[in-house]
């Protein structure tokens, strides 16, 4: 029973740092059309920043206001260029674009962070395990699955219970209507994208302390997430939380269950998942004929 | 003998809105059947259920005397039900002659042919010039298609779906943005084509279909109002009330 | 007539002496090396039939060329590496993993489908790297026997470079064929118009099919001799960032051009080579060059060179 839980928790937990990545994919998928494939990048570039400033006696929960800060800021500078001109592109140009970016973001990571695995040092207040059911579960994780609750719920509400996400989504289905109401679509398109890299920053800061952060870490991560995103069916809120979910409890429980092929079995169940539906969990109702 | 196409009970739904709701219909060989009814009224997605695009909820579609409704497009396309689409949907980046080959090279069986090419494309080819001097189309074959005029493109359009030698063709709206004389000159080469091709055509403009049809169908709201000859349904007063209105008047 | 065979003489005769060159002045590292270009690029050439004709963008396809590695490799551990054997086993075995991915993707596009042979590819490399008995693990396979065919032994670099070459050569001239030939204009019509290659009774399933047999086939004959370049293979060869590399490498050469192929592979692997001698940033080099053709050379070098030949 308490292996169960502790199982489930982990589960959860994993699921909740894929869904924090993965909500910053999708937002910009759904929102703008656009595939971003540097998410990994911002996503690593949170990690390291974390562990720095964990590192430097800082007060610690500034840590991941300023990870989103640094990923929001390379976010912007990728924005102005070249991205900007990518929107309206097909999403091949996009991915290699994009890919591309990642590629030498990496590189320059790697040369300025180095190419050790870089722990965080946690504060006391997240370190340690509390008993579950006389199970051990280490509380960092507790506080990953209450912390993906919270910003997924405060995305949520902000795109689609506020002014803003209503205009945003507007731009989406018909940029040109929206610009003669007098808003300036480009600048909302901008906001989208810093608030998609400040979430993969963010994600990045959550996410050190649980899987610490070294280079390679941005394309292990973008892959999860972009699984995560195509599973849920590109990009709806609920699509992607059950995109999440799905990721997340399959990696965890293929290695409880199947500890020497956990991946063989996990990847099985996604392809299988994608081929019994080829457009994801949630698939828009777009009318083709 | 059986009707070439017959469509019982159909019914479909989108959601909680009923696109259509008990059609039955029947379509012989070689007549002209016309298909009207306000925009909305479900006739393209009666088309997308007949050709497979669509699956039904409920209702029976058989062609030529067997059942098709467990068959793919690709399928029921194979056996002659052919049909052409809304908007003119035809291979832009393509040339004239390559859109009109890809038709013809999937009805003489080559179309996934890697070995014997040359045969293939020399067999296509000649088709293609035939349907082309049928068409009376003052165009090499060579243009790019984007760069053909609207009602070019609506022409090249209708000779891809004839390469394929339909017994039954559906045409959704082939005239529709076409001048007068664009449209009398696209209706003529499908009548010239093959007369015991059936034909199914759905147009806005009264005028053509009461003009080359033999018979007319009406739907309104996904339901099938009326069915007869152009003068039976043009006196029809559910028709009048529904669609015609002042338009007939 | 004549120029019509000229045209068509004039390339064929460039590569043959771009064969015959190398292989009667290059030393030895630069004859492997070329060889591994040859290999690899035939691999992407055949990417190009998915990428460029299909618009099918597969992250899957290093897991072809690496299970041929690896079937090649196993045959001729076991019973010799006579040739014929060896690229059967390995083409075999390629064909079956497409044969698979074929049915995989047929309903599947753009993001799904990159993710969808992603997942599949991936599954080839957990399967490379965790059946120790059969594969090595993580060590690969090491001591294989060098390829012969009947009395002649070809372990040369020199043969291995012909080798390559020919193949190379062959290939070619298949996916051009491929290209040309009904089924290569289907593939491209069921990339502009899935739904009216339907409705003209095409079955983009076996379209796709097709496509991934041929292509699979392919990247499997080249699969197949890579690993007598250097009598070793391993896990990488399977790996998703071999098929990411892949496509870098087509991009670089530009997509649906063919040759453009091997173009892609001797720029990407001689960054790899030559600046990584003299840094350790090569890849920010590689990712620098590739975002650049991405921005100002949309199809690529073999692209910029039609442009530059037309004037
Ligand atoms: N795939 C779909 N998903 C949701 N609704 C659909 C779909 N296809 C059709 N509809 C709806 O079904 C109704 C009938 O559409 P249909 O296109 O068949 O009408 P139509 O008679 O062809 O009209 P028009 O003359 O405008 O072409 C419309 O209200 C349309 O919005
Ligand atoms: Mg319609």
């Amino acid at each position: 029973m308490g292996y169960a839980i502790v199982q489930v928790l982990n589960a959860l937990s994993f699921s909740a740092l894929l869904l924090l990545t993965g909500l910053g994919l999708s937002v910009v998928l759904s929102l703008m059309n656009f595939v971003n494939l540097a998410h990994g990048a911002f996503y690593l570039l949170g990690s390291y920043v974390a562990v720095l400033w964990l590192a430097s006696g800082a007060p610690w929960w500034l840590a991941f206001p300023a990870a989103f800060l640094a990923a929001a800021l390379a976010g912007a500078l990728l924005e102005r260029f070249p991205f900007r001109r990518f929107y309206a592109r097909p999403h091949l140009m996009q991915v290699l674009l994009t890919y591309g970016i990642s590629v030498i973001l990496a590189d320059l990571m790697r040369w300025g962070f180095g190419a050790q695995i870089l722990t965080p040092e946690l504060p006391a207040a997240l370190r340690g395990v509390v008993f579950l059911f006389d199970m051990p579960f280490p509380l960092y994780r507790l506080f990953l699955i209450g912390v993906g609750a919270v910003l997924g719920l405060l995305l949520w509400l902000l795109l689609d219970r506020t002014l803003w996400g209503a205009a945003l989504r507007a731009a989406v289905t018909d940029r040109g209507i929206v610009e003669t109401l007098g808003i300036d679509t480009r600048r909302l398109f901008a906001a989208v994208l810093v608030l998609s890299a400040g979430l993969g920053g963010l994600s990045g800061a959550l996410g050190a302390g649980m899987l610490a952060a070294y280079p390679g870490l941005d394309e292990e991560v973008l892959i999860l997430a972009l699984i995560t995103v195509v599973v849920g069916g590109l990009g709806s809120f609920g699509g992607t939380v059950a995109g999440a979910l799905v990721v997340g409890f399959a990696l965890t429980f293929s290695k409880v269950w199947f500890p020497e092929f956990a991946n063989v079995v996990a990847f099985s169940a996604m392809a299988g998942f994608l081929l019994l539906r080829p457009h994801g969990f949630v698939a828009p109702p777009l009318r083709q004929v | 003998m059986s009707p070439l196409l017959e469509i019982a009970g159909i019914g479909k739904s989108f959601g909680a809105f009923r696109a259509l709701s008990d059609i039955s219909l029947a379509v012989e060989e070689g007549e002209t059947l016309g298909l009207i009814g306000p925009n909305g009224a479900g006739k393209t997605t009666l088309f997308n259920v007949v050709t497979g695009f669509l699956r039904p909820d409920s209702g029976a579609v058989r062609f030529a005397g067997a059942p098709v409704d467990r068959l793919p497009p690709e399928k029921r396309a194979a056996l002659g039900l052919v049909r052409t689409f809304q908007k003119a949907m035809v291979f832009p980046a393509l040339s004239l002659r390559e859109n009109l080959a890809m038709a013809a090279r999937q009805r003489a069986g080559h179309g996934l042919r890697w070995l014997g090419a040359r045969t293939c494309h020399a067999e296509a080819d000649a088709k293609v010039e035939r349907l082309l001097a049928e068409s009376g189309l003052p165009r090499g074959g060579g243009e790019r298609m984007a760069d053909l005029s609207y009602g070019e493109q609506r022409i090249a359009d209708l000779l891809m779906a004839l390469a394929l030698e339909p017994r039954l063709l559906l045409l959704d709206e082939p005239t529709a943005g076409l001048s007068q004389a664009e449209a009398e000159r696209l209706l003529r080469i499908v009548r010239r084509h093959d007369s015991r091709t059936a034909l199914v055509l759905i147009a806005h403009d009264i005028d053509i279909v009461f003009g080359h049809c033999d018979r007319i169908a009406v739907m309104h709201l996904g339901r099938l109002l009326r069915t007869g000859t152009p003068q039976a349904v043009r006196a029809d007063a559910a028709v009048r009330a529904a669609y015609l209105g002042s338009l007939a008047d | 007539m004549r120029r019509a065979l000229l045209s068509r003489a004039a390339p064929m005769a460039a590569a043959l002496l771009a064969l015959a060159l190398p292989a009667a002045l290059a030393g030895p590292f630069h004859l492997r090396f070329l060889a591994e270009i040859l290999l690899l690029g035939t691999a992407v050439m055949s990417l190009d039939l998915l990428v460029g004709s299909g618009g099918l963008v597969s992250l899957g396809h290093a897991a072809l060329f690496g299970t041929a590695a690896y079937a090649a490799a196993v045959a001729a551990l076991h019973l010799g590496g006579n040739l014929l054997l060896v690229l059967g086993a390995g083409t075999g075995a390629a064909l079956l993993l497409a044969a698979l991915m074929g049915v995989a993707i047929m309903r599947s596009s753009h993001l799904f489908l990159l993710i969808l042979t992603l997942l599949l590819g991936q599954i080839a490399w957990e399967v490379a790297f965790h059946w120790r008995a059969v594969t090595g693990g993580a060590d690969g396979l090491r001591g294989l026997p060098p390829l012969s065919l009947g009395p002649w032994r070809l372990d040369g670099p020199r043969a291995l470079f012909l080798l390559a070459g020919g193949l190379a050569l062959a290939a070619h001239a298949l996916a051009r064929s491929f290209v040309a030939a009904p089924i290569g204009r289907a593939l491209v019509g069921a990339r502009e118009q899935p739904l009216r290659m339907s409705a003209l009774g095409y079955s983009t399933a076996r379209i796709r099919l097709r496509a991934m047999l041929a292509a699979g086939g392919i990247a499997g004959a080249a699969g197949s001799l890579y690993p007598f370049l250097n009598l070793y293979v391993g896990p990488q060869s399977v790996h998703w960032s071999l098929s990411a590399t892949m496509i870098i490498m087509l991009v670089i050469g530009g997509v649906g051009s063919l040759w453009g192929a091997f173009l892609g592979s001797a720029v990407y692997l001689a960054l790899q080579t030559y600046v990584s001698a003299y840094t350790d940033r090569w890849q920010l080099f590689v990712g620098v060059i590739f975002v650049l053709i991405v921005l100002l050379l949309p199809h690529g070098l073999a692209g910029a060179a039609a442009r530059w030949r037309r004037g």
